[in-house]
This record gives structure tokens, C-alpha cells and sequence, in this order.
């Protein structure tokens, strides 16, 4: 909302200083967000907010200031002398006021002007609503938009000759309808429209917008002066839909004052007497259905120490009266601290205890509010969230860099991997603001793969990227999405492999003292590329994928890993215990077996912990050789065996006893002979 | 394998060490000597192997002595490598190696800055008592607008300014749901705070994105009032900016507390002097706040009456922005390595 320092100078005696009112509204909840001169006038941009329309006006704004400054105000005039009527014919014999629909309408004031002469506003009024950025129109234009400006009370001025039948009819669009408003546009209605029509056709979009047929004109004499009060949704729903919004539904959709709607046509009828020397008609053609506006004003109580246990401040009775009176509450003290607050017509947003408070705490100031002694309270680590500190330190101790993709997936290449994940249908938005960007993502790598195609278009040709986030899985019979935090990380460029990449996982459950978690070749499409993909699983469940995965228009390859964090968090037991070493030395023989080249690995070690040699201390994998010394068909795995005692040094000639206990077992079980 | 390792075999094999050591002429001829006597094969390397071929009461004493000789052979190999080292090694090597080449660095990578900000801000409620709780990204009514006091026709449940999936769920378009899912399951006194991701169908521009970060409080107790509040966020801006702030704030409205504040700093970039960060305002908005709604404790079923609490929610990134001076919020979201790098610890 604009405001015009010179036009709120009107209602107080001395002239205000900008800056003051600025920085007092903006610390009482209207915030001045700029301000700008014009001429010798400051023009103030405040943002107002959605539950205070009476800040839509500059009476409003001025009734503000007068509290926040103790300022007395002066109202504006809306007197004017009348005539009883013309020809003989009252308001009443002249206009016929027809509400069809009052539910959604009422309050309707029409008053009647004649010999009003249409013309060039006067410069002073034309200087006001073109330094708030409004177009002047003629005097009778911008008077009601003067008013409107003033009260935050839309009126519509008519031609009364154009209206056929002098009628003005509050009534329902009908099915199929059509309407042309002034801005030349024409709008299709429908039933739920309510409209304002003469004897013969709708005349204007009731609250929203005026018709080109009965628009003041400079040939208007006689103008019929609308003002009303309208329910704000219905406005809202109309303005909408059509996608039209005007200064007056911005107000009728907040909720006008209902008390402004009468003052508004009498302040309009008074300035159209001094500036286009109409004639006024006695009276006004009315309709009101009292029970449907809040006519007498609701009374709130207020409990004094409420106030103070809310605002942890002490404010003085007499200063609580003073803001709640200035700001149009009528106040009543009685005995024990409560105040009977009756709420003005136009304060529709207080309703309880609470909202009072918040009424004296704004004015008072925030800033009177001080500080306290806080009580100290211990907070106790939370173990998941620990572990996740843990899984990014060790990521990025390994080279990672953290990333943060989006929650969305589309149907894309990598569709298969969320599959793998969750293979029912993924959810889907209803209005996603990309079609790529549809559903609810059940993996993390499709987005992670994105972002390495990006950085690879960007000249970025080694790329270590994870990201910690939620999927969203779909589980029969659960409405909701199983929400899960997923790590999932991608490596591509210079010294990337598949052991690298499942490398972070195994030191990822080493940090975690995760147990129990087996590696296999990935069991149905997982969308990573067939052969060189693992699926890892923790009692029975797949809890996480490794492999190297095709990405579109990248050369080389990408590996990648995905794991359901949540699960290695839940069987995460990072309580560390001193387990008791031998300080003895080791004994240490490599062992070069020659085996079936489809001899996995695991079944090789599990086989040689199965054997339970005396004293071994570790296995470790070395290396393996596939070539012609082997012969087709076979690989040579050389792995290493550490073998230590608790107790005594070990000789190599005993350990080399248990080495060829090994050597016959494994020549049984797999065939594997022992290179020299 | 030698097995004559008696008290004076072994006295005998220090001499002779001790001798050679002390004569060799150049490195490669001490590395020869040590190889002998210490090596895999060398002379006492055999007998500290063959004491576990030796009956029980001599092994201890044979092996304690065997282990001393073996200290004073190191110290007198030191001692001779010193000597042989100041005299020739330093003298050979000082023009062919290049102590000015440019380190090896250990890979490194790096944490998202908003996730930076976001812990920066999690440990520093922590310190003030709050702790962390969660709640899911997909919401239901209830605990998305109805339990925090939004009315059907309020603007911010239009289904156009929400991720619907169904009539009833969407992505919490705020995090003050975990507000509610907190004080469901809980009684007073309670000290959270929940960070997370929100969404908002918002036209992406350099400030706005339809996926951002925000963290929530809420505290709720006997005696808590708007004092509390104020300063609970006095304490953590200055603990987060490791210096004093100028906090303001101003009156706001918001369904779900009453009175509502906006929460504005001097903008910690230019001391209030105006730059760009603040639009040169010297004001920075970095969250609302205000006092628990007595309607949203009735919805929890919690007495108002007796207790009283504040809530507030910080934009997480709109914090980590000015905290590194990144002019546009896309580009925490696109993910080049080149932009992440810069932020590594």
C-alpha cells in the first residue's frame, strides 16, 4: 500500500517527519519498504498484512500513527447540503434497489447526484492519485477513487441514465453469461458471479469491476454512487478465476469495514458538492440485513496478568488503556486485573485474549522487551544423527564432495536403478514445476548422475560427488511414502574402481562397527552395468548397491554406490571397547593358489575361515593374475595369511605346518592348486 | 640355523658389530655390515629366532640379554649412519633435491556449505538446550496447516502454492510441522529445534528455489514468555557470528503464533552500513518467530492456560548465502565441483 505523507499531514495538526513515521509503522508491524519523493510530497510503499484491510486506507494508517505518536487526529468532513428532490421525486421514487442475493451482499448504500458537471479533476486531487500511481480519469472518477484511498472503501460511481429502469439489482451471473469491464476485456461467468445489473443486464462484477455501458462519462448528469460491503471469499473466488484483480476486490476480498460503508458515500457525496457542484438527494436507497454483519461490536476480555505472563514485561494500566482507546477499542476496567475491550466494526481480526496482547506488545515495542535468564538444560547426542557425522567426515576425508539435488525424478535412463530400490510405482506430484521433475524420487543416484553429466559438460573431468537425503518408498497397504535417508556416491576419472567404490562402503561399516553385511553379484537388473555390480545385504535384506553405471555421453566409466543409511544406522554400535592385542610377533606366509576363474572371492575366504587354522590373525586379499601361465579357464588369487599368538612367538615351521593343512583342504574343496 | 648362542657367543657378536659399525667407510658399506648382524638372515636376527627352540629356563635369560644386545647394535648403527650421513648424504643430495617442489596434498573433499551452516547452527542450539527433531517431507493437512492454525481459505493452502500428491498429503511446504508432531508426542517442557527441507512451487529465480532448508524452534514451558524468545535468539546469533548483534524485531502475523515477529539482524556483512547483502538497508531478515498461538496448543492438546512457549524458523539457506556472499541460490543446487570445492573442511 502507498501512502502519501502530505495527504496523512490532513488529519493532524503538525506536519510529520517521513523518516519518524517510517521507522515508527515499520516497527509496529507495517513495514516501510521504501520511500520515494514526489515533489515536495514522500510517498511511502508499507507492507500491510493480509488481516488488516484497515490499513488499506489512510485514515487507517493515520489512526495508527496517531497512537504510536500520541497524536490527535482530525477526521475528515463529509457533510454536504441536500435537496429533497428533484421533480418532485425522492431518492426512493428514482432508484430501485433490488438485493436478490443478500447472503452475499449485506450492505448496499446507493446515493443520487444530479447537475454534477463531468470534468478535469482539480490539480491538487489529480496530484494525490498520480503520486500513488493512479490514473486520473475525471473528477467523478477520481473522487471515488480519492475515497477509496482514504476509507479503504471501494465505491462505483453509475451513470444513473444508463441504467435502464433506474434499477441497480444484486443478483447471481446467469449460466453462460458473458460481461465486458472497462478495461475492455470480456469475461465469461458463471453461476457462483454475483453481479450488479440494471432492469435489463448485468452493469458490473459485483466488488470487482464496472461495465463500459454505464460508466461516467464527460456526458454524465446524474450519477448513482455504489457502495457496499460484500463477502470477502466469494470476491476472492470470482477475482480468481477470471484472473482479475482490482484495487476494490484487493479490499472487498480482506474485508472492508462495514461502519465505512455509509461514511464512504456521504465523504464522496461532500466532495462532489465543492468539486463538481452537484446537487445531493436526500437520503440514500439502503439495504441492510443486520444479522449477517457483526452490528453490534464483539466485547474481549483481557486479563492483565496474561499480558504479563505472555510478554515477560510489565506494562503499566494506564498505558494499556491509552494504546487499546487511541487504537478504537472501548475499554472498561473492573476489579481484578481484567479490561472489557468492545472491538470497533473495522478491528474484525481480534477476536481473543491473544490478539489484544499482540495489539499492546506491537505498540508498546517489541524492543521494550528484555532479556532473560535462560534455564540451562543438557541435550544428549542423538546416535543417529551422529552417525551420519561420522558417514559425511569419512566421505570427505576420502576425497567427497557433499551434494544436494533435488527431491524429484523423472523417467529417466537411470529409472531402472529406482526400481531396483522400490519397484512399485513411484508417487507422483500433481503439479510439478518440470515435467522431468513428476515423482517422488526412490533413489538418489539417477539425480547424483545427472549432476556428474553436468560437470562433465562444464570441463570437470574427475568427479567425487555424495549426497545424504530422503527416497520416498511406496509399501502395500501404507498410504504415506516410506520416508528413508539413502547415502549414495559417484566417482569418475582418475583413480576410480569398482573396489574403490565399494571400498567406501566397507569403511564406512568398519567406522560404524556395522556387522554383517555380505557382498554378491547383484541379484535382477539394478540398472548398474550387468557383471560388475554388487548387491550388499544385511540379514537377508538388500540394504545397498556398487557397481559402474552407464552415463549418457560419458566416456569412461562411473562408479557408484547406494546404501539405505537409515538401516546401517540402526545396527550401528559405535560404543568402542579396548580389546586386548598380542605384543608378540606375527608370522606371515602369501599363499599363490591357481583356482576355477569363477571361484568368487567370498567363497574363497569364508572356506579358509571355515578351516579355523590355529592362531590366524587376518586374511588379506593381494592380487589376482588370469594369463597364460594359468591356462584358460583359471586365475591365480594370492592372498596373505597373518598368523600370531597371545600367548608365545610362533615358528614359522609350525605355522607352515597348519599353511599345508590349508593347502589340502582348499586342493579338495575348489581344486586349487599351490603355485611355487 | 646357528644354535650356539650362549652368554659369550653373544658378547663376541657385539664386539665384532660394535667394531664394524664403528670402521665402516660409506653408506653402502654400513647397510652391507647391518644386513649381517640385523638383516632377515643376519647373525643375531638367527639367534633371537632360535630362542624358541631352547628349553624354558634358558630362553628367558638367553632372550633378555639378546634384546639388549640388539638395543646397543641400533644406537651404535645410528650413531655410524650420523657420521657417515654429515659427512657425505647431505653433501650429495643438496643440489638434486628440491625441497621447494610444491607438496602432494591428501584428496580432500568437502561438505555442502548449506549442511556447514546448518550444523553451525544445530551445535549452536545445542548449546542452548534444543534438541534436534525430525518429522517426514511428506505431510498431511493436519500437520501441515490445520493443527498450525491455517484456515481452509488462508492463501498458503491454496493447492497451487503446494506439492499435492494426494487430497491429503504434500511436501510440508514449512518445517513447524515438526512442531506439532513434537508436542503430539510429548509434554512440556519441551526445547526443539528441526532442520530441514521444505518445499513450495515458487518460480526459481536467484532467490527463490522450490526446494529449501529451513530450521525450526519451539519451546514450551511454565513461564515462558516473549523475553525468553528474544533471547534465545540474541544467544545464538552472537554465538553463531562469534561477535555482538543488533537483533530487531518487528511485528509480523502469522497464523500459527501470536504475537509474530519478523527477525531481522544488522546485517553482519557491513555493520548496518548498507551493502549489497541487505539491499543496503543494513537489515538482514533471516526468519519469523513469535509465541505459540493459543489455538495451536488447544490442536495439540495442550493447555494453554498453564503453559506458554515461542516458536521461530530460520532460513538455513538464505543464511548460508550471506555467510559466503553467494548471489544466487541455484547455484547450491547445481552441484560443480568447482563451486563446492571452495568450501571444503
Amino acid at each position: 500500500m502507498k501512502v502519501s505523507v502530505n495527504w496523512l499531514n490532513d488529519y493532524f495538526a503538525e506536519p510529520l517527519d517521513p523518516e519518524e513515521v517510517a521507522d515508527r509503522l515499520t516497527m509496529a508491524g507495517l513495514a516501510c519498504e521504501g520511500s520515494e519523493k514526489h515533489g515536495k510530497d514522500t510517498i511511502l510503499e508499507l507492507e500491510t498484512a493480509t488481516n488488516r484491510p484497515d490499513h488499506l486506507g489512510h485514515l487507517g494508517i493515520a489512526l495508527e500513527i496517531s497512537c504510536l505518536l500520541g497524536l490527535e487526529m482530525e477526521k475528515p468532513q463529509f457533510d454536504f447540503p441536500t435537496v429533497s428532490g428533484v421533480d418532485g421525486k425522492s431518492v426512493s421514487d428514482l432508484v430501485t434497489l433490488e438485493v436478490v442475493d443478500g447472503g452475499r451482499c449485506p450492505r448496499y448504500v446507493a446515493r443520487l447526484a444530479v447537475d454534477v458537471e463531468v470534468g478535469p479533476a482539480p490539480s491538487w486531487l489529480r496530484d494525490r492519485l498520480e503520486a500513488l500511481g493512479l490514473r486520473s480519469v475525471n473528477n467523478v472518477v477520481d473522487i471515488s477513487n480519492y475515497v477509496l484511498l482514504e476509507y479503504g472503501q471501494p465505491l462505483h460511481a453509475f451513470d444513473f441514465d444508463r441504467l435502464s429502469g433506474g434499477t441497480i439489482q444484486v443478483r447471481r451471473a446467469t449460466q453462460g453469461e458473458s460481461f465486458t469491464a472497462i478495461n475492455d476485456k470480456t469475461y465469461e461467468l458463471d453461476l457462483e458471479d454475483l453481479m450488479i445489473a440494471d432492469a435489463s443486464e448485468s452493469v458490473a462484477i459485483a466488488g470487482i469491476m464496472g461495465g463500459v455501458k454505464s460508466e461516467v462519462s464527460g456526458s454524465t448528469s446524474r450519477v448513482l454512487l455504489e457502495s457496499a460491503w460484500f463477502e470477502p471469499v466469494p470476491v476472492r473466488t470470482t477475482s480468481r478465476r477470471l484472473q482479475l484483480v482490482s484495487d476494490s476486490s484487493y479490499r472487498f476480498e480482506r474485508r472492508v469495514d462495514p461502519e465505512n460503508v455509509d461514511a464512504a458515500s456521504r465523504r464522496f457525496m461532500h466532495l462532489l458538492h465543492g468539486i463538481c457542484s452537484a446537487t445531493i438527494l436526500e437520503g440514500s436507497c439502503e439495504l441492510l440485513e443486520a444479522g449477517l454483519l457483526t452490528s453490534t461490536p464483539a466485547v474481549v476480555d483481557l486479563r492483565h496478568s496474561r499480558l504479563q505472563q505472555v510478554l515477560g514485561l510489565v506494562i503499566g494500566e494506564e498505558e494499556v488503556d491509552r494504546i487499546l482507546t487511541r487504537l478504537g477499542f472501548e475499554v472498561a476496567r473492573s476489579k481484578g486485573g481484567v479490561i472489557s475491550c468492545k472491538i470497533p466494526s473495522f478491528r474484525a481480526d481480534v477476536t481473543r485474549e491473544i490478539d489484544l496482547i499482540e495489539e499492546i506488545a506491537r505498540i508498546h515495542g517489541f524492543d521494550k522487551i528484555e532479556e532473560r535468564e535462560l534455564t540451562v538444560q543438557s541435550v544428549s547426542e542423538d546416535p543417529r544423527r551422529r552417525g551420519i557425522e561420522t558417514t559425511k567426515t569419512l566421505l570427505v576425508a576420502a576425497g567427497y564432495h557433499e551434494g544436494l539435488t533435488f527431491s524429484f525424478s523423472g523417467q529417466s535412463v537411470h529409472e531402472q536403478i529406482e526400481r531396483w530400490w522400490n519397484p512399485a510405482d513411484a508417487f507422483e506430484i500433481r503439479n510439478p514445476m518440470r515435467s522431468n521433475e513428476k515423482f517422488l524420487r526412490r533413489s538418489l543416484l539417477p539425480n547424483l548422475l545427472a549432476s556428474v553429466r553436468g560437470n562433465r559438460q562444464h570441463g570437470v573431468e574427475r568427479i567425487r560427488l555424495f549426497e545424504i537425503a530422503r527416497v520416498f518408498h511406496r509399501r502395500l497397504g501404507v498410504e504415506r511414502p516410506v520416508e528413508r535417508d539413502h547415502l549414495a556416491w559417484i566417482a569418475t576419472g582418475d583413480g576410480g574402481g569398482f573396489r574403490q567404490a565399494r571400498g567406501v562402503a566397507d569403511a564406512l561399516f568398519d567406522h560404524l562397527s556395522v556387522e554383517g553385511v555380505t557382498g554378491s553379484p547383484v541379484a535382477g537388473d539394478s540398472g548398474l552395468v550387468a557383471g560388475s555390480s554388487m548387491q550388499l545385504d544385511l540379514e537377508g535384506e538388500a540394504i545397498g548397491i556398487v557397481g559402474s553405471v552407464n552415463v549418457d555421453g560419458i566416456a569412461g566409466e562411473t562408479w557408484c554406490g547406494e546404501l539405505n543409511l537409515d538401516r546401517v544406522l540402526e545396527v550401528s554400535n559405535t560404543a568402542r571397547q579396548y580389546r586386548e592385542f598380542s605384543r608378540l610377533p606375527a608370522v606371515n606366509r602369501d599363499l599363490n593358489f591357481v583356482v576355477e576363474d569363477g571361484l568368487l572371492w567370498r567363497d574363497l575366504q569364508a572356506e579358509v575361515e571355515a578351516v579355523d587354522l590355529e592362531d590366524l590373525e587376518l586374511i588379506e586379499f593381494v592380487d589376482v593374475y588370469r594369463g597364460k601361465q594359468v591356462g584358460a579357464g583359471r586365475k591365480s588369487v594370492t592372498f596373505s595369511l597373518s598368523f600370531r599368538s597371545a600367548e608365545r612367538t610362533l615358528t614359522g615351521d609350525e605355522v607352515d605346518e597348519r599353511v599345508l593343512t590349508l593347502v589340502g583342504k582348499l586342493g579338495v574343496k575348489f581344486g586349487a592348486e599351490l603355485r611355487a | 640355523m646357528s644354535s650356539g648362542t650362549g652368554a659369550p657367543e653373544l658378547d663376541r657378536l657385539e664386539r665384532e658389530a660394535l667394531e664394524e659399525f664403528s670402521s665402516a667407510e660409506d653408506a653402502s658399506r654400513l647397510e652391507q655390515i647391518r644386513l649381517g648382524f640385523l638383516g632377515k638372515k643376519g647373525t643375531l636376527t638367527e639367534v633371537l629366532r632360535g630362542l624358541g627352540k631352547l628349553p624354558p629356563e634358558e630362553r628367558a635369560e638367553v632372550g633378555s640379554r639378546a634384546n639388549k644386545v640388539k638395543v646397543r647394535l641400533e644406537e651404535a648403527l645410528e650413531a655410524a649412519r650420523s657420521r657417515l650421513g654429515s659427512e657425505s648424504e647431505s653433501r650429495s643430495s643438496r643440489d638434486a633435491f628440491d625441497v621447494t617442489l610444491p607438496g602432494i596434498l591428501p584428496e580432500q573433499g568437502s561438505r555442502h556449505p548449506i549442511y556447514q551452516v546448518a550444523e553451525r547452527m544445530i551445535h549452536t542450539f545445542h548449546n542452548l538446550g534444543f534438541q534436534v527433531a525430525d518429522g517426514p517431507e511428506v505431510e498431511d493437512e493436519w500437520h501441515n496447516f490445520i493443527g498450525l492454525n491455517i484456515p481452509p481459505d488462508h492463501i498458503a493452502r491454496d493447492p497451487s502454492q503446494n506439492f499435492y500428491l494426494v487430497d491429503d498429503l504434500l511436501l510440508r511446504s514449512q518445517t513447524s510441522t515438526v512442531q506439532i508432531r513434537v508436542m503430539e508426542q510429548n509434554s512440556p517442557p519441551l526445547r526443539i529445534i528441526a532442520p530441514g527441507k521444505v518445499y513450495r512451487p515458487d518460480t526459481v529465480d536467484a532467490s527463490h528455489s522450490f526446494m529449501f532448508h529451513q530450521l525450526e524452534g519451539l519451546m514450551v514451558d511454565e513461564g515462558v514468555s516473549f523475553g525468553e524468545l528474544k533471547t534465545t535468539l540474541l544467544l545464538f546469533f552472537r554465538q553463531m557470528f562469534s561477535r555482538e548483534v543488533e537483533m530487531r524485531l518487528r511485528p509480523s502475523f502469522f497464523p500459527f503464533t501470536e504475537p509474530s515477529a519478523e527477525v531481522d539482524l544488522s546485517c553482519p556483512f557491513c555493520a548496518r552500513k548498507g551493502c549489497k547483502v541487505c539491499s543496503q538497508s543494513g537489515w538482514f531478515e533471516v526468519g519469523g518467530c513469535g509465541m505459540v498461538d493459543p489455538n495451536v496448543f488447544e490442536a495439540v492438546g495442550i493447555d494453554p492456560e498453564k503453559y506458554t512457549g515461542f516458536a521461530f524458523g530460520l532460513g538455513i539457506d538464505r543464511l548460508t548465502m550471506a555467510s559466503h556472499d553467494i548471489p544466487d541460490i541455484r547455484y547450491l543446487f547445481e552441484n560443480d565441483v568447482r563451486f563446492l570445492e571452495q568450501f571444503s573442511y
